[in-house]
């Protein structure tokens, strides 16, 4: 598309962007993406976060081959053993090897993570480009309808939220999607604007390009490296979000293994079976930060311009 | 700057307006009767007289838009109502008492986490590239990474079980603040300390910097003068703003912890379907955030005279 490439250059022309001190960049189309990635690159924390994430994946897909034992299945001669050859991470109270449930739990973070998330872009984007294109009342109301949603508590509404509908995978997935699609909206909003009155959007509205055409065709592909980065970002607190609700019993449902029950779980055995409260941790912790290590790369890579200030 | 201000209130009231009907009609157009609730399901015949007695006495056979302003308009007087679920206990107070008992938390975390993470986030901006802004980075990025409620049974385990320092939960003593209050501060000092750095290196780059330093002035009053106070702004911004944020981050640790605060209180009304208490949670929230908003903007208005002028077209 000719309009976007146009706009690109044009923003590139406006600020030359400095990189690394190196080079300075004006037009450079046809070598901006390996640019880009080897900017990506250049970050050695995003570039092991791809990878871990790319292992998680893995882990996800594979649970059924890589866990030593079935998740729920209970070995009832050693409940709350800790590690062991036969067992490297324990059993938990009711006898079932952690290792395979925090291997099964994989799935559970991965899904609600990039699933919710994905239903928060969508929406949020939509409201987002509704709001900034066709502005007026229809962008006050949304605007404030945004708000709204920004000043409720998050976990409040999602407890309410679950209790309600009645908590589950489905659940969960849907209630975390539709309460956190703000900042998504909020972004392409800003970005909208600031698109809405340039020379392509205005050369397609002369041609007789419907609305829809021009959001589409023309706003949509102009917001989307800002939205990926918030999206990257964002998959780290849906994670934190999920295993909230799951550990305090609003999320996933047993006997489904993820990571926020089983530190439920852990709970009531902290004095006497202490190893059943670190693994599933540990794995949220390390899934949260590779989201946002991944993120911070993935703004480097794509928007030089907001890079600096990690 | 009066229009300024007049048009954040009324929008502001908007917010708080549309967070209140949003609250309502979720708890009312979605299945499950308050009433069969109430009564429980302990087998005891009750007839349909009876449930409409109790549906009258509450106002739940009138339609929901008329039970919404009835609220709306009672609240706005102060009057909180009665919960249903508890026996027609006074919500105000039972709020007022959980909300003490919150605010106490909240501001023992924030202050411990301001007290820490500013110098800290200032000296790994100074020191940029050295192992100590390499350490506040890591920490802080571990610190956003960690889910509260983990970091609260790690600390569990290691002060009240293998230790034997602190209990486990309740506040039965000052003793009974120290971990959750730990919790709650871990996270917003990992975020203050980010942020911190990342104003202090944009405001080291400033050519007013470089004008202090071309000066003369030593490099401390560089630092205090001219670069800590201007990188502040962000800070104060980002404190007011995460006011939304209490009640999320309080939920789940007054929960671990025991602590008779607004988290819990909500928790166990929304587990019992205490409509009252729930909306009116709620809306205490809604204006506490709003008003938190509202203050921060204006505070940065003031400090900050460029704001006021772009500040009344756009949000």
């Amino acid at each position: 598309m000719p309009s976007d490439k146009a706009s690109v250059a044009e923003k590139e022309q406006i600020r030359p962007t400095v990189v690394a001190g190196e080079t300075i960049r004006l037009r450079g189309q046809s070598r901006g993406l390996s640019r880009s990635i080897r900017r990506f690159l250049h970050y050695k924390p995003g570039v092991a976060a791809l990878a871990f994430i790319l292992l998680l994946s893995a882990i996800a897909l594979f649970a059924d081959v890589i866990a030593p034992y079935p998740p729920a299945k209970q070995y009832l001669d050693t409940p709350g053993k800790g590690p062991s050859i036969k067992h490297p991470l324990g059993v938990d109270h009711l006898g079932r090897d952690v290792l395979s449930r925090v291997i099964y739990g994989t799935r559970v973070a991965l899904l609600v993570g990039l699933l919710a998330t994905g239903i928060a872009v969508t929406v949020g984007v939509a409201i987002g480009l509704v709001a900034g294109y066709f502005g007026g009342w229809m962008d006050s109301l949304l605007s404030r309808l945004t708000d709204a949603i920004m000043a409720f508590p998050l976990l409040a509404l999602l407890l309410a939220l679950a209790v309600l509908v009645g908590p589950g995978l489905v659940t969960t997935v849907v209630i975390i999607g539709l309460t956190i699609w703000a900042p998504y909206a909020r972004v392409a909003r800003a970005e909208v604007l600031s698109l809405r009155e340039r020379e392509f959007v205005l050369a397609a509205r002369a041609l007789g390009a419907s609305s829809i055409r021009i959001i589409l065709r023309h706003l949509l592909p102009n917001i989307v490296s800002p939205i990926i980065v918030l999206a990257t970002l964002g998959i780290g607190s849906v994670i934190i979000f999920e295993s909230a609700l799951s550990f305090l019993g609003l999320g996933v449902q047993p006997p489904t293994p993820a990571w926020g029950s089983m530190l439920s779980d852990s709970r009531a055995y902290l004095r006497y079976y202490p190893h059943l409260a670190i693994a599933p941790g540990v794995m949220i912790a390390l899934t949260v930060m590779a989201f946002n290590l991944l993120g911070d790369g993935l703004r480097d890579m794509l928007d030089p311009r907001m890079g600096n200030e990690r | 700057m009066v229009r300024y201000l007049a048009v954040r209130t009324a929008q502001g009231l908007l917010i708080i307006f549309l967070v209140s009907l949003g609250t309502f009609s979720m708890m009312h157009l979605v299945p499950g009767d308050p009433v069969s609730l109430l009564l429980g399901e302990g087998g005891v015949p009750v007839t349909k007289e009876v449930i409409e007695n109790i549906r009258r006495h509450w106002g739940l056979d009138r339609p929901w838009y008329i039970q919404f302003f009835t609220w709306f308009g009672n609240m706005l007087r102060g009057d909180m109502g009665q919960s249903m679920v508890r026996r027609g206990e006074p919500v105000g107070k039972m709020i007022w008492e959980a909300a003490w008992v919150t605010f106490r938390l909240n501001a023992f975390s924030t202050v411990l986490a301001v007290a820490i993470s500013l110098p800290l986030g200032v000296l790994a901006a100074v020191r940029r590239y050295t192992w100590l802004d390499y350490f506040v980075m890591t920490g802080s990025t571990l610190g956003i990474a960690m889910p509260n409620f983990w970091l609260s049974l790690i600390l569990i385990i290691l002060f009240a079980h293998i230790l034997g320092l602190l209990p486990p939960f309740g506040i039965d003593s000052w003793k009974g603040w120290v971990l959750p209050v730990i919790v709650l501060a871990s996270d917003q000092t990992a975020l203050f300390a980010r942020m911190m750095r990342a104003s202090t290196l944009e405001a080291l780059s400033q050519d007013y910097v470089r004008t202090a330093r071309a000066k003369g002035l030593s490099a401390r009053r560089v630092i205090y003068n001219h670069v800590v106070r201007n990188a502040l702004l962000p800070i104060v911004t980002l404190i007011g703003y995460r006011a939304a944020y209490i009640l999320s981050g309080t939920i789940v640790v007054e929960t671990i912890f025991a602590i008779p605060g607004l988290g819990q209180l909500f928790t166990l009304s929304v587990l019992y379907r205490d409509y009252q208490v729930i909306q009116a949670i709620v809306l205490v929230f809604g204006v506490l955030v709003v008003v938190a908003n509202l203050l921060t903007d204006l505070t940065y208005a003031m400090v900050d005279p460029r704001i006021r002028l772009v500040g009344v077209g756009g949000d």
